[in-house]
């Protein structure tokens, strides 16, 4: 039996593409917390089968496929700003370290995995 | 992988803050230059920001340095060697306060700007130690 990486180590790689991704995002909201004008973004990782759960009941129709992908969208302004900005820093920071947690257990998890993958190989 | 991203906005940002510092000290130290008259006085000279794309996400640059349009401070000081037939010396209308507010503000963004760049180090530090299991 050939093992796959891909499939061994599931969804996390992709996920951690797109945690970085939700960084730089708030990192973006954060640098920009005087610039005027500047609407704040959030991004909102969706997965995929949860949105489109269409089963395929026939070899002719196309794959919605399954996985993740990120969504950017405009974080909604609670109070009229300075310079017609809409940036929060305390809540940009407080979802930046919620990120990294989550980050950090993503990693965990991929780790784990490869351990997995690592004990399988040497069959100790 | 957009860890290239977040340390390119993280670098844009200190670029910028160092800017706006550059700029809030040379005010500060030109509060107390005189002039004989109102056209060769300082001005007060302020960043305005922008967003700017960085891959996926957005930096901040400076835009523009616009100078302030305030009148500038006039003295009585007829013993003062630059004084003009009136006996009126020229000061530079720097708002001392406002220049220290700006100056801790830009601080603060560096500040956040290095911890941003940190943070992406230490998440790329966590991939790279996947190699060592």
């Amino acid at each position: 039996m050939a093992i796959s990486f891909t499939a061994a180590v599931g969804h996390h790689p992709e996920l951690m593409n797109l945690q970085v991704e939700r960084v730089a995002t708030y990192g973006s909201n954060l640098v920009n917390s005087e610039t005027t004008n500047y609407r704040a973004s959030d991004f909102d990782i969706v997965f995929r089968d949860q949105v489109l759960a269409l089963e395929t009941t026939n070899n002719r129709h196309l794959s919605t496929g399954s996985g993740m992908r990120g969504e950017r969208t405009a974080r909604p302004q609670l109070q009229t700003m300075l310079k017609d900005n809409s940036v929060d820093v305390p809540l940009e920071q407080a979802t930046l370290a919620r990120t990294l947690a989550d980050y950090s257990v993503n990693v965990s998890f991929l780790r784990h995995h490869l351990m997995t993958l690592s004990s399988a190989i040497t069959g100790r | 992988m957009s860890f290239q991203c977040l340390y390119g906005i993280a670098s844009q940002s200190m670029f910028t803050q160092d800017i706006r510092i550059n700029l809030v000290a040379g005010n500060l130290v030109s509060t107390g230059v005189a002039a004989k008259e109102e056209g060769a006085v300082y001005k007060a000279q302020d960043a305005m920001l922008a967003s700017t794309r960085v891959g996926n996400g957005f930096g901040v640059m400076v835009e523009d340095i616009v100078k302030s349009s305030k009148p500038a401070n006039v003295r009585y000081q007829p013993e003062h060697p630059m004084a003009n037939d009136e006996g009126k010396v020229f000061y530079p209308a720097v708002d001392v306060v406002e220049q220290m507010a700006a100056m801790m503000s830009s601080a603060r963004s560096f500040e956040t700007a290095v911890s941003l760049f940190s943070t992406g180090r230490h998440m790329q530090d966590r991939v790279i130690d996947l190699v060592n299991l």
